[in-house]
């Protein structure tokens, strides 16, 4: 796993990558562990939710051995209560098995079990799509709400996650970008991640997404494959593209 | 500086700290309201002639295709049992979140036993069990829920 933090030098690194691998489909062993071309921001002592807006980008599968994600991710790191991590992660996949890409959101809540719910075909390439997980700290405990929508709604799904203890979930990392399995097949296009920001508060009965626009670049970790860098960093805060735009691609 | 550039001055500086702090707070964003939409799954099962699915059926086809992002071997993967009812009763069965769903609609769940091997997030262990459990739309066959349950 590579940790990247600048820019110019990652999107160097993506290109010289693909290049030495002949400027073809990527080689990749990606069974155990996955691969991942992501970034993590781990700077709060608690992240009340995560969103972002990803422009689809187009992701096959053709004879693969896998699959292939683009998506984010909230997560606590392993405690009593979450032996193996706790997250919930809202984003869209394709595998070797079923229908084309498809919405997912997968879970586990503190004392709970690995749930993923598999909702329905993606919005067609170069759709913008929102993804949004949020504590909701209307009922006690605390739960998550997770929608995955568009701006029309005709795409609009949406999730619950329940913790299975007298706590919640305390999420103290995000993690944005794509995930990939096995070892052959999968190719996705340059896919945009834009509008990348973090809830400060839990909802409260104002049903507000309050939030602040990430402003650091976080951490990006690559496997080339997936190959991920920053297109444009995060601006001072509210400065536009609010949150930067990050970029996943599995050639 | 006199007097007066001096209280101006603090009067300018007082007037940008108060602007800059009023850009620096969070905004808001709008969570969708309306009522999500029931989902479709993806395919899986294709239901036989006349409708409906056996648990053979649901055994083929996790055989072929084994369960979205599951590690373990399909071939290892066993259904224990197959058993039609309403989403109201699944809610009873399994602790899985239904959002969506009317409690009337007609699932079809399937215990399962084998290794399963779940991803987690990067730096994480896959989630593992022997036990698990899938939820398939009782008309398409399309798989819809899939969990791990306590060993």
């Amino acid at each position: 796993m590579k940790f990247l933090k600048r820019p110019v030098l990652a999107l160097g690194l993506v290109l010289a990558g693909w290049l030495l691998q002949g400027g073809t489909a990527a080689a990749y062993t990606c069974w155990s562990p996955h691969c991942y071309g992501i970034v993590r921001w781990q700077e709060q002592p608690e992240y009340f939710g995560a969103y972002t807006d990803i422009t689809l980008g187009r992701i096959t599968c053709s004879g693969c051995d896998g699959f292939v994600t683009n998506e984010v991710w909230l997560v606590q790191r392993p405690s009593a209560e979450c032996p193996q991590q706790c997250w919930v992660e809202a984003g869209y996949t394709t595998d070797g098995g079923h229908n084309g890409p498809y919405f997912f959101w997968d879970e586990v809540p503190p004392g709970g079990q690995y749930v993923q719910h598999n909702l329905g075909p993606a919005d067609p390439v170069g759709s913008v799509d929102h993804f949004m997980i949020v504590k909701d700290g209307r009922v006690s405990p605390a739960t998550f709400l997770v929608f995955i929508y568009n701006d029309t709604f005709s795409t609009l799904y949406g999730g619950l996650s329940a913790t299975r203890t007298a706590t919640a979930m305390v999420a103290d990392h995000i993690d944005m970008g794509q995930e990939l399995f096995g070892s052959r097949g999968i190719t996705t296009s340059a896919t945009a991640f834009t509008r990348n920001i973090r809830a400060v508060v839990p909802l409260g009965p104002e049903y507000v997404f309050w939030y602040w626009p990430q402003t650091t670049a976080g951490f990006v970790m690559q496997d080339m494959p997936p190959f991920a860098w920053w297109d444009t960093l995060p601006p001072v805060p509210f400065g536009s593209p609010e949150g930067g735009r990050f970029m996943t691609w599995t050639p | 500086m006199s007097w007066r550039n001096a209280v101006l001055s603090f009067l300018l500086a007082a007037a940008a700290a108060t602007a800059m702090a009023g850009d620096q707070g969070p905004r808001g964003l709008q969570p969708p309201k309306d009522k999500p939409h029931r989902p479709v799954g993806i395919k899986a099962v294709a239901p036989r002639p006349g409708g409906g699915f056996k648990k053979e059926d649901v055994g083929n086809y996790l055989h072929t295709f084994n369960l979205p992002r599951n590690q373990g071997p399909s071939q290892q993967l066993g259904v224990v049992s197959l058993e039609f009812m309403s989403v109201s009763t699944l809610r009873t069965r399994i602790p899985a979140d239904t959002t969506g769903f009317d409690g009337g609609e007609q699932v079809g769940l399937a215990l399962l036993e084998g290794p399963l091997a779940f991803r987690s997030p990067q730096g994480g262990e896959p989630f593992t069990a022997s036990k698990g459990y899938a939820v398939f739309d009782a008309d398409t066959g399309n798989l819809l829920i899939v969990g791990t349950l306590e060993q």
